[in-house]
């Protein structure tokens, strides 16, 4: 383990890879400060670059990117009132507030050194976390992978959208697009209706990039109207000592609750930092400021949602599961490169992860020097103008997809994916549940096969196996709870309005 | 009444009818690997034409019980799935179709015009069509950022972009 963690430092601590996780730290923050422009997607615009790099480089970068753009999003909350990221959306509460009684850097300070604060311990409970269940999950046989995926996607398609339903069809419609292709088993083409272009399945980078970037692409371009302009000058003073440790309980809560929600699949920053935020009000020793300038309503949320990134990379790294987009993308990059996450991993490649480990701390400590120098250029090109910026990220968009595979077939999958993802949000179905179940939907499926191939063909094997039962009937649980929710509430309801009728 | 919902669920039940139909024409299973490719995907046919019919089905019962009430099992409070939000109140459909109709025409002239002329022609008519006045600033931007693309991909990256028919 230790002899791992000097191989993965040495990689980190090398000149090029620091350059790159420090590149990808200011550009996250920057794509946090973009309204609109969210971590994953300034992740998914510097996929296409990543093919060249190695791929613990390109893993470091983009976890510095994920870690930037949780404070980045963080400032034009504070500055213009609208989250660069729904991640800091609980943070316009009190960030704001305090900008208008002129504390604008403190709010600022607060937001990044306790964000920094929950980023690093987030580090730890994944090095903590990840290894041991890597470890089990060594012993994991097809069942038992089999009922992680339909379990994770159980929770990401029951979470996504404001419909159940349609959070369902989205991930049945990502495991349906994920079976176009070569026959994993067989080797023979499905769905492929002759197009040689789709023998090697529906390119994940392209779909990304499509579903994610293209599609913001497109909703920002329709709205009429632009961004509230970020005025440069502002109260730049910074909090002191006793402010920060003033906020002591609500980082220490926004810490522990943003790594729990992390490592849940489905859920991210946006779901740590409210109930960051309705926890830090809870626990406050001064509730009744939350809402009017209150430090601890900033810390809550903010140090929330950058522990969300440690949390987020423990089922991506242990079992090959990604919960949110920013896993999806950083299991993308390394897919680009051929290798897949997983126990396996640890085993074959323990440089990738442990340089990981090692790089997401330097990222950590990049942001916490670079966070409040860079806020100024930030400013300076959120107050470019929106049409230029989203022509941009169409032109950045459309040579990345190209320089995938040197084909433009990869362009015009995502540009109609971000057609099919723009549909989607309008008609709020989920294209993040649609994703996850792309990326799931190979290891459902073989996982499904080889496991009836184990055991010719008996489906006892996924009710003899403690593990893979127990899974199983989490999903289930997982889908049929909502509904039954739903019933008892509308038996209430009807019970609540009998007597008036 | 919503609409939308029952188009999308039609749509739905013949794009799964369409994608079980096209199982049909798969090898059987083989016997050492009893399920066989048509097997998964038959599956996923027959739970999305399930899930369609629920969508619509939940249509119609949400306007019997209350107009307000949505399409069906409604997951109550805030949980849901960072970034899929769509809060645009006030939509020009100039714009939209618009910035979709130059992306596609764009892709489209990549291989005849070559990387430069086309990114460069895109990024002027996109950024005038999204309603920016300055010219000066527009052409200088759009030029200024195709050569930065083209020195990163390019140069730096070694992807071969297109060159178009005026330059090969």
């Amino acid at each position: 383990m230790l002899h791992n963690f000097m191989l993965g430092a040495s990689i980190a601590f090398a000149p090029m890879s620091l350059l790159f996780i420090l590149f990808g730290v200011l550009w996250g923050i920057l794509g946090g400060a973009l309204p609109g422009i969210t971590g994953s997607i300034a992740m998914a615009l510097l996929l296409p670059l990543t093919f060249s790099m190695a791929p613990s480089v390109a893993l470091m970068m983009l976890a510095g990117v994920y870690i930037g753009a949780m404070y980045g999003s963080s400032i034009t909350a504070i500055l213009i009132r609208t989250p660069g990221a729904p991640a800091s959306a609980a943070t316009i509460f009190d960030g704001y507030e305090l900008h208008k009684q002129g504390r604008s850097g403190v709010a600022l300070g607060i937001s990044l050194y306790t964000g920094t604060i929950g980023g690093l311990f987030s580090v730890v409970v994944l090095i903590a976390l990840a290894v041991p269940l890597a470890n089990v999950a060594l012993a994991f046989g097809p069942p038992e992978y089999f009922g992680m995926t339909i379990f994770g996607l159980a929770i990401i398609s029951s979470l996504a959208g404001k419909s159940m339903v349609k959070g369902l069809i989205s991930g049945v419609v990502g495991l349906i697009l994920a079976t176009v292709g070569m026959d994993p088993f067989s080797g023979i083409p499905r769905f492929t209706y002759g197009i040689e272009e789709l023998l090697g399945g529906i390119d994940l980078i392209a779909a990304m990039i499509g579903l994610f970037a293209v599609s913001e692409v497109f909703i920002q371009a329709a709205e009429k109207g632009s961004w509230a302009k970020v005025d440069e000058a502002f109260a730049s003073k910074l909090p002191t000592w006793a402010e920060l440790k003033s906020t002591a309980r609500a980082t220490t809560l926004g810490t522990i609750i943003g790594t729990i929600v992390g490592i849940m699949p489905g859920a991210g920053g946006t779901i740590g930092g409210f109930i960051a935020y309705n926890e830090g009000k809870r626990w406050s020793k001064t509730p009744e400021k939350f809402g009017n300038g209150s430090l601890e309503g900033v810390a809550a949320p903010e140090s929330a949602n950058n522990a969300v990134t440690g949390g987020a990379m423990v089922p991506l790294l242990a079992f090959g599961i990604p919960g949110s987009n920013a896993a999806a993308i950083m299991l993308g990059a390394l897919m680009l490169q051929g290798l897949r996450p997983g126990p396996m991993l640890f085993q074959n490649s323990p440089d990738i992860v442990y340089s990981l480990f090692v790089g997401m701390i330097i990222g950590n400590i990049f942001m916490l020097v670079t966070g409040y120098i860079f806020i100024k250029p930030c400013i300076k090109i959120v107050n470019i103008s929106k049409p230029i910026l989203m022509a941009s990220i169409m032109a950045l968009v459309t040579v990345g997809c190209y320089a995938i595979n040197n084909n433009i077939n990869d362009v015009w999958i995502a540009l109609i994916l971000g057609v099919v993802g723009y549909l989607m949000r309008k008609y709020d179905f989920s294209p993040s549940a649609m994703v996850l179940a792309m990326i799931l939907g190979f290891m459902v499926e073989t996982s499904l096969r080889r496991s009836l191939v184990i055991s010719y063909g008996n489906i006892s094997c996924f009710y003899t196996r403690p593990i893979a039962l127990a899974l199983i009937v989490l999903a289930l649980i997982t889908l049929i709870f909502p509904i039954i929710r739903a019933i008892r509430e509308d038996r209430k309801g009807n019970k609540n309005t009998r007597p008036a009728v | 009444m919503r609409w939308s919902n029952i188009i999308i669920g039609i749509i739905l039940l013949i794009s799964s009818a369409f994608y079980y139909l096209s199982t049909m024409e798969f090898p059987p299973p083989s016997k050492t690997e009893n399920l066989g490719p048509a097997f998964f995907p038959t599956l996923l046919a027959a739970v999305l034409a399930f899930l369609a019919l629920l969508l619509i089905l939940n249509t119609f019962l949400a306007r019997g019980a209350s107009g307000k009430k949505g399409d069906g099992a409604v997951i109550q409070g805030a949980e849901r799935l960072e970034e899929d939000s769509f809060s645009a109140e006030d939509i020009s459909y100039k714009f939209l179709f618009g910035t979709i109709g130059l992306s596609f025409l764009y892709v489209a002239l990549i291989s005849i015009l070559g990387f430069l002329i086309s990114t460069v022609l895109f990024l002027v008519t996109l950024i005038r069509l999204l309603e920016y006045k300055d010219w000066k600033n527009n052409v200088a931007a759009s030029v200024g950022l195709t050569a930065t693309l083209y020195l990163l991909f390019a140069v730096a990256l070694g992807v071969t972009l297109p060159a178009g028919i005026f330059f090969s």
